[in-house]
């Protein structure tokens, strides 16, 4: 009796084994993480965003601390100077039509 | 049971915003915001006398957005002391909020910090309260900031108080 309720559970994890594989499946959504080279561009607005008006400045991409995001957005920020104050300005892009565009931005002193 | 439940939905709004999630208390209005990185905004109604109301933004900086000490020595210098004397020393306020480390200021004076970003415009208000917060969380900091005329700031301390208590994370 024992012997066959241990091999009915063996049966039973192996076939749960095999329909619940640890890999995703086909049902989960696509994950998009963006190219890995980023051409971040402060003249091309992303039309998802749009309207988006422009920062008070447009400091150089390379001088930029970039982080992405987990929604495969960047995070681009930059210190800056207003009235002798030391500020830093926060853009944030994202991905759209083969092409990186300004989605908003925001300044961390107001 | 269902009554009181049914009257804390319309008495209350819940943001969800990339992770955290907080519940305004009824009465603060929830204003729209004027960029991605402003997670919510609320107003909170003057107190008789005030010529204007309180405001409230939580700001979410995609992880960045500067240690605990450069965003106080931030809001520090836009509270600006009479006479231009410098501030004392900041007593500050650390709790565990929902398993979330909280860091909090409350600093007085004249409320000095630009208009709206990037204007150059300052502020000149004079009898201000600042109450601001540094929530750590396992997706990089968050950032409460009230700001208004201390009276008005002062009728809605159990509010904000309630308001911290509602702040929580997943993941």
């Amino acid at each position: 009796m024992k012997r066959t309720l241990c091999g009915l559970m063996l049966l039973i994890a192996i076939g749960c084994s095999k329909s619940s594989p640890t890999a995703p499946t086909a049902t989960e959504p696509p994950t998009q993480p963006g190219p890995a080279v980023l051409n971040l561009q402060w003249n091309v607005i992303a039309a998802s965003c749009a309207p988006v008006t422009m920062p008070p400045s447009q400091p150089a991409f390379s001088a930029a601390t970039i982080v992405r995001q987990s929604d495969t957005s960047v995070t681009a920020a930059w210190p800056v100077q207003s009235n002798g104050r030391a500020q830093t300005l926060y853009a944030r892009f994202v991905f759209e039509n083969n092409t990186w565009g300004l989605c908003s931005w925001d300044i961390a002193d107001v | 049971m269902t009554r009181a439940f049914i009257l804390s939905i319309a008495l209350s709004i819940t943001a969800h915003a990339a992770g955290l999630t907080f519940t305004a208390p009824a009465g603060w209005k929830t204003v729209p915001t004027s960029s991605s990185m402003r997670v919510a905004q609320y107003a909170l109604p003057r107190a008789a006398g005030d010529a204007q109301d309180a405001e409230l933004v939580v700001y979410y900086f995609g992880g960045q957005g500067g240690s605990l000490d450069a965003n106080i020595e931030r809001w520090v210098g836009q509270m600006q002391q009479p006479g231009g004397r410098p501030p004392g020393a900041v007593k500050r306020d650390s709790r565990t909020i929902n398993g979330l480390k909280v860091t909090l200021v409350d600093l007085s004076g004249t409320y000095v910090a630009e208009m709206s970003p990037g204007s150059g415009q300052l502020n000149n208000n004079p009898g201000f309260r600042m109450r601001a917060g540094y929530i750590e969380t396992a997706m990089g900091p968050y950032f409460i900031k009230l700001v208004g005329p201390s009276k008005t700031i002062s009728a809605h301390d159990k509010q904000f108080e309630t308001f911290l208590s509602s702040v929580k994370f997943a993941k």
